[in-house]
């Protein structure tokens, strides 16, 4: 079963999301609330895939992603962002932020599926 | 007849007057021969002594020019008896030039007949002079006012901008914070909605709830996107472009608002212009706006002028001066949007950019518009301004650097 780790400040989001996803895809899905404990959770976790907030207090989705990608045991591990102030309309190309996929939010649970599928490595 | 002592007592009284007199004075005959000068003139003429001026004339003391004008006016107070008073003379003497103020009169004998003429001459040259001084700092006060006027002006336009660009900030800030605050929850109850939807339930009303609280959402998220794509900067998709070709585009877009008002339209288009490199679907926006604004402004009918030209950035006059996007030389394909409205009063010039800004009655207009196509112009490095024309109406005047430089 694959693993999803969400890093998102809004508890409520994270809940039902964990609670969405399990029942729909069939993931084994981990939350963490608190930025500063971001990379703890990473290790810890060791997620097949990260659903990363961009605003978050203390730290944002954009340190924490430099962060994984400079740690070379977590820099393979997909990254999706999930940010409220960018608009979809608004074109990053191939809805790319700094290299990486991102979804708007509120997200439908189809797009959300969609790109997690995207993005997870090929198992084997 | 005078008696010996009165007339001793009037030759003390000349006397002192013609010695101690610090204005000039003389007496000369019919032929303009000096009878008799105050030290005060021998010493302007740069004699020592009075005496030395009996018999001489003005040719003597004074350029031949000055000295015939003189004459002219002593045979012409001889002839007529009327004196001259108070006549502004300009004398170039050796230390240079000397203002005087000077007084003449016919000089006649006790049975009335003309021997001669006198007179008087004040120097008011330090006057003269603290006059011009005056007059120059009045001058230099008059330009410098100009130039503070000027300056003025300069900069309340950039504080306008800067209020404009600040304002436009603040507005993406706005945005941002309100999408964040709002979306986050959207998300959490898209979410949930998610997870409800997959379940199944008895009560067959909780389906079109649950459908109705979708579309709530759908209808929330889709304000917060509006205003975050109103504030983002935006990436242009640059082509090279005939504006003609994007201006008849446009006139087909608001073809039903200009023939339901019964407004007349006039293309001027140069056939010549160079292509410029814009956005089309933006600057067809732009056009979209001009076009509504001025069909709006004409309810009761109009004409819409529509025109088209290259023009150069001079410097000087024709209304384009270069500034941060025109350098000098710079050749502009210029886009003229006027019409035959009530134009917009004076006080509202000011604001028409800014957002919200509308005159229009609510539910009517947001006030985005003229705030959307100066943010589009601005992203295409072009200018644009709206004047009121002096035989009434408005005119927006649109300037863009021509491809060819
Ligand atoms: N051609 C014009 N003649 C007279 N007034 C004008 C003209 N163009 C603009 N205005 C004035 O400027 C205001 C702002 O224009 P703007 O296009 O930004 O908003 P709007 O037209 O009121 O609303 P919207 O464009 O959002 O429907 C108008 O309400 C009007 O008062
Ligand atoms: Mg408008």
């Amino acid at each position: 079963m694959n693993k999803i780790l969400i890093i998102d400040d809004e508890a409520g989001f994270t809940r039902l999301m964990k609670l969405t996803l399990q029942q729909a895809g069939g993931y084994e899905v981990f939350e963490e609330n608190d930025a500063t404990r971001a990379m703890e959770s990473v290790r810890r976790v060791r997620p097949d895939l990260i659903l990363l907030d961009v605003v978050m207090p203390k730290m944002d989705g954009g340190d924490i992603a430099a962060c994984i990608r400079k740690d070379s045991a977590l820099a393979h591990i997909p990254i999706i962002f999930l940010s409220a102030i960018v608009s979809e309309k608004d074109p990053i190309p191939g809805g790319l932020i700094g290299g990486f996929p991102f979804l708007s939010k509120p997200v439908s649970l189809d797009a959300l599926i969609a790109c997690i599928r995207e993005n997870l490595p090929d198992p084997e | 007849m005078s008696s010996p002592t009165q007339i001793e007592t009037e030759r003390l009284f000349l006397h002192a007057m013609l010695e101690s007199s610090p204005d000039y004075l003389y007496f000369k005959d019919t032929e303009g021969r000096f009878l008799r000068i105050n030290r005060a003139l021998a010493a302007y003429f740069g004699l020592n002594d009075p005496a030395e001026a009996i018999g001489k004339t003005d040719f003597d003391f004074y350029p031949e020019a000055k000295a015939r004008e003189q004459w002219q006016d002593e045979l012409c107070i001889m002839q007529t008896g009327r004196p001259v008073t108070d006549k502004l003379e300009r004398h170039v003497r050796p230390g240079g030039v000397v203002w005087l103020l000077s007084s003449k009169a016919v000089l006649c004998d006790r049975e009335g007949r003309v021997v001669g003429t006198f007179g008087m001459s004040r120097d008011i040259t330090g006057e003269k002079r603290a006059q011009q001084a005056l007059q120059t700092v009045n001058a230099d006060l008059l330009r410098s006012r100009g130039e503070l006027v000027q300056a003025l002006e300069e900069l309340r336009s950039v504080q306008l901008q800067l209020v404009e660009a600040e304002k436009m900030k603040l507005v993406g800030r706005l945005a941002a914070g309100v999408a964040h605050e709002v979306k986050n929850p959207l998300a959490i109850i898209t979410m949930g909605l998610e997870y409800l939807n997959s379940r199944t339930f008895e009560d067959p009303n909780i389906r079109t709830i649950l459908s109705e609280i979708g579309s709530a959402v759908e209808r929330a998220d889709g304000v917060i996107r509006e205003l975050l794509d109103f504030s983002a900067p935006k990436k242009l998709n640059l082509e090279p472009q005939e504006i003609n070709r994007l201006i008849r585009h446009a006139l087909v877009l608001v073809r039903g608002e200009l023939g339901g008002h019964h407004i007349k339209l006039v293309e001027e288009l140069d056939e010549r212009l160079p292509p410029v490199r814009l956005d089309a679907t933006k600057i067809e926006q732009v056009l979209v706006n001009l076009f509504t604004n001025a069909a709006y402004a004409m309810e009761n009918g109009g004409t819409l002028t529509v025109r088209t030209s290259l023009r150069q950035v001079t410097g000087m006059g024709e209304n384009i001066n270069p500034n941060d996007n025109f350098r000098l030389g710079a050749h502009l394909v210029a886009v003229d949007v006027c019409d035959t409205g009530p134009g917009i009063p004076e006080s509202m010039l000011g604001k028409i950019f800014e957002p919200f800004f509308t005159t229009k009655p609510t539910g009517q207009g947001t006030g985005l518009g003229l705030t959307v196509t100066k943010t589009i112009i601005d992203l295409h490095g072009g200018s644009i301004e709206i004047r009121n024309r002096p035989e009434g109406g408005a005119c927006a005047s649109v300037l863009f650097k021509a491809e060819t430089d």
